[in-house]
Order: C-alpha cells, then sequence, then structure tokens
C-alpha cells in the first residue's frame, strides 16, 4: 500500500512546519513522535557525516541526522549556531531524530493547497516526498520524514572508512 | 472537572480533525485487508494509525479511549508476530474497533467526557488474541520438537543477528524467576511510593527516605541481575549432547575413549548456546582428526591405551571458561609441520566461530602429553563488566573479559618499526600497539586535520587485548573506570556500522557505545597482513 495515498485522497492534513538552514519543511503531524529541545549527540564512529550520533531520550537510544547534509543542501548556511530542535520519529530503523533549526508551527493543509510530487522533479527516495505546500509563508517542502528515515543508511562506505 | 476544564476547545478541534484522518487511514488499511493485498504492510499501517492516536488522545486526556486503542495495538502485535494471515475474525474485529472508535469520538465531539461502551470490541479482541496465541504456541511445540529429532549440528548465526538482536526469537523460563522479578518490581515500586511522599513532604533528610533510597539501589542492582538471569540456562544439557556426540563418534571410529565432564551446572546466557555447540563440535573433530593418537603409540610412551577427554566449566566474575582437554599427541598449532598447519586453519574457523559470541579460544599444547583447547567467553551478553575509557575526547566501553591487563603509561617500553608500526614491551614480550582511535576511525591522527593528534604512546594508557590471532596493546587517552553494565542492542539503523557491540548509559544519564574488541582487532590484523603484502 503506498502511505502517501492517505494525503491524496484525504482533504485536509495537519503539518509540523520547521527551518532548516533557512528553509521551510513540513512534516505529517500524525509521523511525529515528539519535539525535544536539541541536545548533543554522542558521535558514532564509522558512520556518514549526515549521522550526527545517539542521544538518549528517556533512556532510550535515537539517532539523530542533519537533513541539511543528508540532502547534500550546498547552499550556503543561512544560520550558523546550533540547531535548536530535534524532531523525533518511530521509524523502522528505530527511533531517529531530525535536527531543526527552528520549530514553525503546525498549520492544516487542504488538498488543494499540496502540489503533490508526482508533477515535481525529486532526488527523494520513493515515498518520502509529499509535495509543496503553499502558505501565507510561501512555499513549505512536505516531505514524510519518518518514511525517510526509514529508509537513512548511516554506515560510512568501505572507502571511507579504510583509509590508511 | 469536565474534560475541557484542562485542555483549550482549539487543542481539542485539532485532535478531533486528527483523530479522524487517523481513523480514515485506519479504514483503508482495512479495506487492503479485506482485499488480501499486501496484508503485512497494511497491519503495520493500522498500528501506527492506532499509536499515533493512542498518543494523540493520551495528550487531551481521553484515557480509556487511549486504552482501547492500546488493545487494538497489542491484538495487531502478537498477529505481526504469529507471522499468520489475518482470518475473519481478526478482519472484522479490526472494523468493529474502527467503528466503535468512529462512534466514540463523535459522542466525544458532542460531550468531551462521553465514553462509549467497548464490551463488544474488548472480548472481541480477547478472542481474537487467545486463538492467536494458541496458534503460536502450537507452532512453537512443533518447530521444537522438530529441532529435538534432528541430529544436524545447528546453524551458526553471528551475535549481532542471534543474542543482542534477537526480537522474534523465543526462550522457555522457570516461572519461579519470573515470580521473583514481578516482586522485585513490587518491591521496588513501594518504595518509589515511599521517596516520592517524603518529597512531597519536604522529608528529604528523614531515616524513612534515607532508608528506602538505599532499599531502591539494592533492588534496582537485584533487578539487573534477576532480568538477565532469565535468559541464563545452564550447560547440563549442552554437556550432555556433547559427550552423546563424542562417545557415538568414538564407536564409529573404534577409538577407545574415556569421557569425563564437570561443571555441567555452569550458567550462560541462553543465547551463546548454539554458538557453544558449534565451536565444541568444531574443537572435538579436530581432536579425533588431529590429536588422537594410537593405542600402540600410547603405550609405547607410557599412557592407558584409551584416550582420556575431560570437558570442564567455571564461572569467575562473569566469565566463563570452558575446557576440553584430551591426552593425546599434544600438537601445538605453531610447529613447522604439516599437522600443524592443518591444526591452525582449523583454529583459525573456530576462533571466527567463536567471535561470533565474544568468545575467545587459546591452545596450550604439551608434546604427547596433552593438549588444552580453553574456551572463554562472558556469561551474558547482555550485562557484561565492562571497562569505560576515553579515547579522542569520546566516551566508550569495552567488554572486560577481553582485556588482559591495563598497563599504566610509564610501566613500558615503547619501539617504533621502519618509521610507522609501534611496539610495546612489557615483562620481556613484545606486542604490536594501536590506538582505539585509529582501530575505530580507521585514519591516521595526521589524515584527520578536524580532530586532535592522537596522544603520544608514552603517554597512552595500553590494554592487552586477547583477542584474535595474537595479543595486542590497545591505547586509549584515558581510563574511567570498571562497571558492570546493561548493554543494550544496537538500532537498527546502527546495526551495518563496523566495530559496534552495542550501546550502554552511563549513571550521568549518557549514551555510551560498547566497542566490538573482535571484529576491530580482526580488521587490524587483516590490514596490517595486506600491507605486508604491498
Amino acid at each position: 500500500m503506498n502511505h502517501l495515498s492517505g494525503f491524496e485522497n484525504g482533504s485536509r492534513h495537519m503539518f509540523l512546519l520547521f527551518r532548516v538552514n533557512g528553509e521551510l519543511y513540513g512534516t505529517p503531524l500524525s509521523g511525529v513522535r515528539e519535539v525535544v529541545p536539541f541536545q548533543k549527540p554522542r558521535r558514532v564512529p564509522n558512520t556518514k557525516k549526515h549521522y550526527l550520533g545517539i542521544i538518549n531520550l528517556r533512556g532510550e537510544i535515537a539517532g539523530v541526522v542533519d537533513m541539511r547534509l543528508w540532502f547534500q543542501d550546498n547552499s550556503p548556511s543561512v544560520d550558523k549556531s546550533s540547531p535548536k530542535a530535534l524532531i523525533v520519529f518511530e521509524s523502522a530503523l528505530g527511533l531517529m531524530a531530525i535536527a531543526a533549526d527552528a520549530i514553525e508551527t503546525i498549520c492544516q493543509l487542504e488538498s488543494k493547497e499540496i502540489e503533490y510530487a508526482k508533477s515535481i522533479p525529486s532526488s527523494f527516495s520513493a515515498g518520502g516526498m509529499i509535495g509543496l505546500g503553499r502558505l501565507k509563508q510561501g512555499l513549505a517542502t512536505l516531505l514524510d520524514v519518518r518514511a525517510l528515515c526509514s529508509h537513512v543508511d548511516v554506515a560510512a562506505e568501505r572507502k571511507e572508512r579504510w583509509v590508511v | 472537572m469536565g474534560l475541557l476544564g484542562h485542555i483549550p476547545q482549539d487543542v481539542f478541534n485539532i485532535f478531533l480533525g486528527e483523530a479522524a484522518d487517523l481513523l480514515g487511514q485506519w479504514d483503508e488499511a482495512c479495506c487492503v485487508l479485506e482485499k488480501g493485498d499486501d496484508t503485512r504492510e497494511a497491519l503495520l499501517w493500522v498500528m501506527r494509525s492506532a499509536q499515533n492516536l493512542r498518543r494523540a488522545s493520551r495528550g487531551v486526556g481521553l484515557e480509556e479511549f487511549a486504552q482501547a486503542l492500546g488493545s487494538c495495538e497489542e491484538l495487531i502485535r502478537e498477529l505481526l508476530r504469529s507471522d499468520s494471515q489475518p482470518h475473519r475474525a481478526v478482519l472484522d474485529t479490526l472494523a468493529l474497533a474502527h467503528a466503535t472508535l468512529s462512534r466514540w469520538l463523535v459522542g466525544v465531539r458532542t460531550d468531551p467526557d462521553y465514553v462509549e461502551d467497548i464490551t463488544a470490541l474488548s472480548d472481541a479482541i480477547r478472542i481474537c488474541r487467545s486463538g492467536i496465541q494458541r496458534a503460536i504456541a502450537e507452532a512453537q511445540s512443533m518447530t521444537a520438537a522438530a529441532q529435538d529429532e534432528s541430529h544436524a549440528l545447528p546453524t551458526m548465526r553471528m551475535q549481532k543477528d542471534n543474542s543482542l538482536h534477537a526480537v522474534n526469537s523465543s526462550i522457555s523460563l522457570a516461572q519461579i524467576r519470573v515470580e521473583e522479578l514481578i516482586d522485585a518490581v513490587g518491591q521496588l515500586s513501594t518504595q518509589h511510593a515511599v521517596l516520592a511522599q517524603c518529597l512531597k513532604n519536604g522529608d528529604r533528610n528523614s531515616d524513612a527516605f534515607n532508608n528506602a533510597w538505599e532499599i531502591s539501589f539494592k533492588l534496582s542492582s537485584e533487578l539487573q541481575n534477576r532480568s538477565v538471569g532469565l535468559r541464563m540456562t545452564s550447560l547440563a544439557k549442552l554437556f550432555g549432547r556433547v559427550e552423546d556426540c563424542i562417545l557415538d563418534l568414538a564407536e564409529e571410529r573404534g577409538v577407545a575413549l574415556q569421557f569425563d565432564h564437570d561443571g555441567s551446572d555452569v550458567e550462560v546466557d541462553a543465547a551463546l548456546v548454539d554458538g557453544l555447540w558449534k565451536t565444541l563440535s568444531q574443537i572435538f573433530m579436530t581432536a579425533f582428526e588431529i590429536d588422537f593418537d594410537k593405542p600402540d603409540d600410547r603405550v609405547r610412551v607410557g599412557k592407558l591405551p584409551s584416550i582420556v577427554l575431560k570437558l570442564t566449566a567455571t564461572a569467575e566474575n562473569g566469565l566463563v571458561k570452558i575446557c576440553l582437554e584430551d591426552d593425546g599427541r599434544g600438537i601445538g598449532e605453531n610447529e613447522p609441520t604439516n599437522t600443524s598447519v592443518e591444526l591452525k586453519s582449523r583454529l583459525e574457523d573456530v576462533r571466527k566461530h567463536l567471535a561470533g559470541i565474544s568468545g575467545t579460544l587459546r591452545v596450550i599444547a604439551e608434546k604427547n602429553k596433552t593438549t588444552s583447547y580453553q574456551i572463554s567467553l562472558p556469561e551474558s551478553l547482555r550485562l557484561m563488566d565492562v571497562v569505560v575509557v576515553e579515547s579522542l575526547e569520546q566516551i566508550y566501553s569495552l567488554p572486560n573479559h577481553l582485556i588482559d591487563e591495563v598497563l599504566e603509561p610509564g610501566n613500558f617500553h615503547t619501539h617504533t618499526l621502519r618509521g610507522d608500526k609501534q611496539f610495546i614491551e612489557y615483562n620481556a614480550k613484545i606486542y604490536p600497539f594501536v590506538t582505539l582511535s585509529e582501530l575505530l576511525e580507521k585514519v591516521p591522527p595526521r589524515q584527520r586535520p578536524r580532530v586532535q593528534a592522537s596522544i603520544a604512546i608514552e603517554r597512552a594508557h595500553a590494554l592487552l587485548l586477547r583477542c584474535g590471532r595474537e595479543t595486542i596493546a590497545l591505547g586509549v587517552d584515558k581510563l574511567i573506570g570498571k562497571e558492570r553494565s546493561v548493554v543494550t542492542p544496537l538500532t537498527p539503523h546502527l546495526q551495518n556500522v563496523k566495530g559496534l557491540a552495542g550501546t550502554m548509559m552511563t549513571g550521568s544519564g549518557e549514551p555510551v557505545l560498547v566497542v566490538d574488541l573482535v571484529e576491530i582487532t580482526d580488521a587490524f590484523w587483516t590490514q596490517r597482513g595486506e600491507r605486508e603484502v604491498a
């Protein structure tokens, strides 16, 4: 079953809006487990650059991913300060958190306010990109971050590890 | 006070909107289930909807609604565990749950304190769950019977699939162990209640507070041991199996043999038993084919005509030692003979398997007298004695049973060969030296400008590691201490990352990585071999 079919069929959808490097993103609120203040992750060796490490979330280990590095956003850094929040998801690969510069708001979008991914060229893996949302603040990239986190690859490539 | 006395109306409206969406997804997944397409994915989708709805409803104070959702989740979880197709009754129950919850939401929309009658739903869930549990039990008993009938060697599964990360496997337990655990949990709850009451009354320095604090501390340590104890099993069955196999083999090959065993009451983590059987069977096959001498040869050197084979087990400080000793030819693995070369290659294989369960093998041979195969492994892979160290400003835990000795800086001499290979000299022996950061990161410090330069060998603590082919000295910046910790399996997204065995929490709540020393030292030897060839 395509889990995005729910978005295309329903009429209203709740999204959590957040900013990463100045860009506005939205993710379905139903997929978010919680939002917690940013805490510095413990670095894990032999992992890719976008994987910042692990944190203790009330006794559970959660992996923290830097979305900007993950999506290879090469645009100049807008906000050089450390992220302010972690958006936590229960993905198929365990508890994962996305580092966000700021949490904007929760909004409801009607189907007609979403330009669905089918019509947008995108390099996101299938199932991750929902589309673009037209908001008062401008356009927001709507991603099913939980689905994306279920496919994130964190182990470093062999050549990255065996440099000696 | 009514529900909306606590929750603002606009937040409640957001919840109602979200709940309607989630029930819509639930309904859609039920349609997929009815069609019979992609049932597992559809069940997961219903479960996610139920989970999200439960969390959201709890957030607005609809506790009974959340509980009803919790029982639906349990039903789906059991169905997923059973790995069977959902039958008619389950589909009807999920549809009934959808209808009941939808009615409940309609009721709540007009009266936030409305509670729907869920007797029919609860009954349906209970009946379905007992049916599924019965089916699981039947399947398990059939599997167990099939395993008992089979004489084939069990398939070795590596540690990461087998023990630390077992998700769907099951173990049988003596009921008394579960009862003791429940008792301990009950006592701990009572002490927590006392502590909470004292804090509420501001009696932080009272005797009652101090007493409850002390008892809680003891109980949590006891709980840790008891819960790990649930996974423990005695070696009796394994030793019996080894004995049967050895005696059958001796009879088949016409070898006169006297077998004895001791220490079968020693307990190990049940997850290690399969790996141990594989290892022991490889060892006794090696002994049969390489080490056992002929009766005439034995008599000529003053031995009894029949081989004496002894299997012993002891447990000490969280470490289990199993020794298989024979009075055969006493062939060492480092002699310049063809037999030794064959022995070495077979033992390499055994060591590789043993590494999968965090164990090590040492072979001590005395020419024409005895060969002793000594296996060391931790009692459990969940509760481990670890050494906590710092390396390049990162904290790591290292399994203590693989560390032979800890050398303070200045207690050993250092040597450098051809400008890059480092060695230390300690007690008249030479050990190759490598730092933990180099092994973990695989990048020499000079190629990593972002991190500070590695410590000088003279200022390093060196840990003598007894794993892999030879002992190596592992350099770390600082020794933080030794402790017994519960090791948590790696989360699924970290399972492909090399060099990690699990995670644990420090007293301050920080996560610490447990290093897979066997894997990283093995990589060290492979790499060094490749470089020497180059």
